[in-house]
């Protein structure tokens, strides 16, 4: 049609503007579609990970084998479903070496043939063929035992067919007292360790095809046909602790400040589309004369930013691939995943119509605002002005914001809270432009410019009477600084959440006795190691809690619910105490008092301090009085303060500590932590431990918690690539719009400097007005940021208040800089350039 | 300081008044996730005081404790002048693995001390469970019966009889002992108990 | 006084240099008006901005009362156009987020004009708008904002005023009553005034007109 070729030819007059363009649309959907795909990877690789952790999609496990009657009703319940299954039992066992003619305890995983469904085993040589008997490696180094060697199980003998030297499914609540081994669990039967009057755990798995929600749905109809609170059904989700709840999150909030990033690329195209329309207007007065409608016109615009768009998009498909190939090494690395060599284009085109939905939304209020402009006499008039647009021209687009960020995060909560979000952000930048605009008039003279002086005057006059770019300006930066400041916090969070201690555990000893400590440590130094976080346990129970006695020995129901059972459980057990008076590395005191110094304490009545969620839980506060039982002794104390305890550190840290000289001799034993640093020393030292000292044990926790420090870095990455992404496409906005303002100004400039302005008045000028708009933006958006942040540490992470001032001085700092040196960049060529272009031959 | 003067004032009080029996063991004595009165040594000092019997029941059960910590705990209660000691002790020794030979030195400086305190003993034995193996699992067992054969004691040869291996006997650990489990140790050890009274 | 002494200008052009002025000689007496008349290309806004200090010859001198605006560095040259010249543009250019009285505070606000307020709104007053002084450009029609301008223009009591086809952008009615009043006020204040204009009548109006052909004067 004539009407699109006339809108090709424009293409061609203003390709600068329409390049500019899509580059906007490019760099955002760069960053949007980017953050996708790597989110659902690293979703992937969670959900994998807890397959992996379980073996399986879903487990059926208890401390005992399912009766009969248990095992017939799980059988009829998945005879009509599509799945695979195996039983796993894990036990103790002592085994022998008979070449040393020693023995050893060790846990026996018993696996059944299609074991593991999900994870491997990492063998130092060839696969796991899952015939035999495969002994891991810490029983190898402990035993020094190797392939081919012979070990006695039960009453049989076995080859060792391989050494594991990673095992997928332990995780961090496979912590063992013993090393591991595998075994086929009919020839552990055979053996004779199976019989009537065993324990360990036995567990069923399943592999099942199904989504999360049918998964979940189906382990809720196991848990109707067998009640017994003693079974425990679990999916792979549920099986992965807290940490994948927070990495759930964690990948919903990727999706989300990716969107915000694509959310600043459209501002940035609102921004230009508008300056190109009245550019054009005079054009369209044309064709609206010469008979076309507007209606059509605006379709012809319609069309033409889609022609540009598609433009855009294959650009991007172009780009992406050699993008992709050149970074994916360092992206998989970075983020500990493996990246498939092709991207999957499927699942990135099904994206691409989000985008253009977004992006024609956002256009939308222009669209009307050039119908509702008079196009007859515009050819007149010397100011061209497009019509006004009003704000519920805005509704389609947030409504279909709203959609897309319900679908990104897979949640419509989140998604919702995402839009609120966004509206408050706009409404209160708007509120607080007209506030301060308001304000600054009424402190501007009548009489003359001066304001501290005529340069700062002229800055505050520009501001009062800055139109809808500034505003919009102002929202960009307030939408993107509370997304950094977001980001900012999340991190804090997912540090805290996760800090392991800089002495990283690699053994963990315990019941060391009393009298053996000193020779221990005595034995840890000639061996050239450092024993770290020496803790002494004590174990008591608690009598009465302000009078009132504590325990209750009524009659439990028999179909008491699991819940109640382990609340029952958790009043009236016993419990470990430990005595210090400061505090360890990984406890912070969040409500009350230190307790006061050894040699202050008068009092016949120790002090407590008590773990928060603790606390929480056996409804104490602070000033009550606790008597414990303490081997026989009754001990009053008196509760002083509540502490956070980072049990991801591994530290020996206890519910409740007790001042030191009320305990101290009580009987205890000890515990402590043999640090990462000296883990090559760690089986030399274990095996001389043993000698000496027989009673202590040991658990190895490098596989643990490499496997902790692992997921640590992974999230610690994710949230630094969209840090930076957001901040990469913030500054190109910033840039662009500061540009684009300043140049609207030139005309201004050269007219000021014509007056006698020098470039460094022009230049306080600017600083002046943009310094005031980026203080208060940064200022608004750090808030924002923050605010946001606590609301969801405190729905996620459970953690309430937390601001550092210097952190957030530090940010302000760094963002007010970077935006006052934009500005000086950007204004250089303004302030300096001729002025020659005022004058009418030009 | 101060807490032993009130350990030695509350502990020489008991000493007065009837017979004072300690159970020195661990979470099947504590009674681990129950409360005391539930536990074992609890039980039977409501059935003593029901058959009239003057007796003050010291539980010195601590989950997780091993043979090893036995010489030090049995010098901490025998300040409180015990008439009987019930020696629990040995089964987290077994579940751990550790050296039996440790165990049986331990448990017989346990008994030494309280016989020459002239403080009678009941040994407790315990069986460990068949995935344990042989032949850790015999001789586990004989231990027990060696040393009451050694020191010449009374021997309760399996403290879980009638309760390992039961469900309905135990907490859904499948481990320890629920109320219903420690009403038949009580029985259990009641039986050899009331003789040496 | 203005003594324009052999003033030459070349501008690099795509295909070879194009010389705009090839060398003007000029003097000005105090309180003259000079138009400048010639068709467009034919150097007189060069001319204008190389007199208005706003850009620098390649040969030849400017002198203004005295001081040669080609030995003045940048700063220098900055405050003796802010003393010393006026300058009244086309297209108007008045700071648009400035109200009328802003605009016409500037010079003197720049300067610290100990009676800026006065000297403003008695100068607007002067051009007939006091009673829109707090009015934006936006509010006012072209005739209004070019009145705002010769306000401006006049404020720093300049020793020369340069007016850049000042009534090039108005309809003619309205045109004339600014030059009417531009030239009232002029004469008024005894300003030397150079004027750029295509406009034989409204070169006619001023004291002597300068023919400008191919950069050189006829």
């Amino acid at each position: 049609m004539i009407l699109r070729l006339f809108f090709l030819k424009e293409l061609k007059k203003s390709y600068y503007f329409f390049l500019g363009l899509s580059f906007l649309i490019l760099i955002g959907s760069i960053g949007l579609l980017g953050i996708s795909f790597i989110s659902e990877k690293i979703k992937n690789n969670l959900n994998s990970n807890a397959r992996e952790l379980l073996t399986s999609d879903l487990s059926i496990s208890a401390r005992r084998d399912l009766f009969e009657i248990e095992k017939n009703k799980v059988n009829d319940f998945f005879k009509n479903l599509n799945h695979s299954s195996y039983q796993v039992i894990d036990i103790y066992s002592m085994l022998s070496n008979p070449k040393r003619g020693d023995s050893k305890l060790v846990e026996i995983r018993c696996y059944e043939e299609g074991y593991p469904f999900y994870g491997s085993l990492k063998l130092e040589q060839g696969l796991f063929q899952g015939k035999g008997l495969y002994v891991s490696r810490d029983l190898s180094n402990l035993w020094n035992v190797t392939k081919g060697d012979l070990l006695k199980v039960g009453s049989d003998l076995f080859t060792i067919l391989g050494i594991v030297e990673n095992d997928t499914s332990i995780g961090i609540r496979g912590v063992s007292l013993a090393p591991r081994v595998y075994l086929p669990l009919k020839l552990v039967k055979k053996a004779g360790l199976l019989n009537p009057g065993s324990t360990g755990q036995f567990s069923l798995h399943f592999k099942l095809d199904g989504s999360d929600k049918e998964l979940k749905e189906i382990r809720q109809k196991i848990l109707r046909l067998i009640p017994d609170p003693a079974i425990k059904v679990m999916t792979a989700k549920e099986s992965s602790s807290q940490t994948g709840r927070i990495f759930d999150y964690i990948t919903d909030f990727m999706s989300l400040s990716a969107l915000v990033g694509f959310l600043l690329a459209l501002v940035g195209i609102f921004y230009f589309y508008q300056s190109y329309l009245v550019t054009r207007l005079k054009d369209f007065c044309l064709f609206y004369l010469h008979g076309m409608t507007k209606k059509q016109i605006v379709l012809g615009v319609s069309v033409q930013f889609t022609i540009i768009f598609l433009c855009s998009m294959l650009l991007f498909v172009l780009i992406v691939n050699p993008l992709y190939f050149y970074f994916r090494n360092w992206l998989g690395l970075s983020l500990g995943l493996e990246l498939p060599v092709m991207i999957d284009y499927s699942s990135l085109l099904i994206q691409f119509p989000l985008l253009y939905g977004l992006a024609l939304s956002v256009l939308i209020p222009l669209l009307m605002g050039l119908i509702r402009t008079p196009l007859g006499i515009q050819i007149k008039s010397s100011k061209q002005a497009l019509g006004e647009f009003k704000f519920f021209d805005f509704i389609p687009f947030l409504i279909y914001l709203w959609g897309v960020a319900c679908y990104l995060s897979h949640s419509f909560k989140i998604g919702s809270y995402f839009l609120l979000s966004l509206i408050l952000i706009i409404v209160l930048s708007l509120l607080i432009i007209k506030f301060f605009q308001s304000i600054t008039l009424r402190f501007q003279s009548k009489s003359s410019l001066v304001f501290i002086n005529v340069n700062v005057g002229i800055a505050l006059r520009n501001f009062i009477h800055s139109g809808q770019k500034m505003s919009l300006s102002f929202i960009s930066i307030v939408m993107g600084v509370s997304l950094i400041s977001l980001i900012y916090q999340l991190d804090f969070l997912i540090k805290r959440e996760f800090t392991l201690d800089s002495k990283k555990p690699s053994l963990f000893l315990f019941d060391i006795q009393d009298e053996q400590l000193e020779r221990l440590k005595t034995l840890a130094r000639d061996m050239k190691v450092e024993l770290s976080a020496i803790t002494p346990l004590v174990r008591g129970r608690i009598e009465k809690i302000n009078g009132a006695k504590f325990e209750r020995a009524e009659e439990r129901p028999q179909d008491i619910s699991r819940e109640e059972e382990f609340e029952a459980r958790t009043k009236n057990r016993g419990i470990n105490l430990t005595f210090r008076q400061d505090l360890s590395p990984s406890e912070k005191i969040i409500k009350g008092e230190p307790f006061p110094d050894v040699l202050e304490n008068q009092q016949d009545i120790a002090f407590l301090s008590i773990e928060e969620k603790f606390a929480k839980r056996m409804k104490i506060s602070i000033g009550d009085k606790i008597i414990f039982d303490i081997h026989g002794l009754q001990i009053e104390g008196i509760v002083r303060n509540f502490r956070e305890v980072k049990w991801t550190s591994f530290y020996p840290n206890f519910f409740v500590n007790i001042s030191p000289g009320f305990i101290d001799e009580a009987p205890k034993t000890y515990l402590a932590v043999v640090p990462k640093e000296y883990s090559s020393q760690k089986v030399a030292f274990q095996k001389a431990s043993v000698d000496k000292f027989p009673n202590i044990s040991f658990i190895d926790m490098d596989q643990l918690v490499k496997k902790l420090s692992d997921l640590f870095e992974k999230s610690r990455r994710a949230i630094e690539l969209i840090s930076w992404l957001s901040l990469s496409i913030g500054f190109v906005i910033l840039y662009g719009l500061a540009h684009d303002q300043i140049h609207r100004r030139s005309y201004d400039i050269s007219l000021l400097k014509s007056l006698g302005f020098s470039p460094s008045s022009l230049l306080i000028q600017l600083l002046a007005e943009f310094g005031f708009i980026f203080i208060l933006a940064t200022s608004l958006g750090l808030f924002l940021g923050w605010s946001m942040g606590q609301l969801i540490g405190l729905e996620v992470f459970k953690i309430g208040y937390e601001f550092y001032f210097y952190h957030y001085l530090g940010l302000f700092l760094f963002l007010n800089t970077l935006c006052f040196a934009t500005i000086i960049f950007v204004s250089q060529k303004a302030i300096r350039g001729n002025v020659r272009h005022l004058l009418s031959d030009n | 300081m101060r807490f032993f003067v009130i350990l030695f004032i509350l502990f020489s009080l008991t000493s007065v008044y009837g017979k004072t029996i300690v159970f020195l063991g661990d979470s099947l004595t504590e009674g681990y996730q129950l409360a005391k009165e539930e536990a074992y040594p609890s039980l039977i000092e409501n059935e003593l005081k029901l058959k009239k019997m003057d007796v003050k029941v010291i539980n010195a059960g601590e989950s997780g404790a091993t043979s090893a910590s036995g010489p030090k705990k049995i010098k901490w209660y025998l300040k409180s002048r015990p008439d009987v000691l019930v020696l629990a002790l040995g089964a987290n020794d077994g579940l751990r693995g550790l050296s039996l030979s440790e165990t049986e030195k331990n448990l017989s400086l346990v008994i030494d001390m309280a016989i020459e305190a002239r403080v009678k003993v009941l040994l407790i034995g315990m069986k460990m469970p068949i995935n344990y193996g042989e032949p850790y699992r015999t001789q586990f067992q004989n231990l027990f019966k060696k040393l009451a054969g050694k020191f010449k004691l009374e021997l309760v040869p399996f403290l879980l009889e009638g309760v390992g291996g039961r469900p309905e006997m135990n907490l859904t650990d499948g481990i320890h002992p629920n109320p219903a489990g420690h009403k038949v140790m009580a029985k259990t050890v009641l039986k050899k108990l009331v003789p040496l009274l | 006084m203005i003594l324009i002494k052999n003033l030459k200008k070349t501008y690099p052009g795509s295909i070879e240099a194009v010389h705009v002025l090839k060398g003007i000689n000029l003097e000005i007496k105090s309180g003259e008006t000079v138009a400048l008349l010639g068709r467009s290309g034919s150097g007189k806004s060069t001319l204008l901005s190389l007199l208005g200090g706003l850009d620098y010859p390649d040969q030849g001198e400017v002198w203004v009362n005295g001081v040669c605006l080609g030995h003045l560095s940048d700063k220098e040259l900055v405050k003796f156009r802010a003393t010393h010249i006026g300058i009244i543009f086309q297209q108007f250019h008045l700071v648009s987020t400035l109200s009328a009285l802003e605009n016409v505070l500037l010079p003197l606000n720049l300067q610290n004009h100990p009676h800026a307020f006065d000297l403003a709104s008695g100068l607007l007053s002067d051009v007939g708008l006091l009673d829109r002084m707090h009015h934006l450009p936006s509010q006012l029609s072209g005739g209004e904002s070019q009145r705002v301008a010769i306000a401006r223009a006049l404020a720093a009591s300049p020793s020369f005023i340069l007016a850049d086809e000042p009534s090039g952008n108005l309809d003619e009615e309205t045109g004339e009553r600014v030059m009417d009043l531009l030239f009232k006020l002029v004469r008024s204040k005894n300003t030397t005034m150079v004027l750029v204009t295509h406009d034989k009548e409204v070169a006619a109006r001023c004291d002597r007109i300068v023919y400008l052909e191919h950069g050189s004067i006829q």
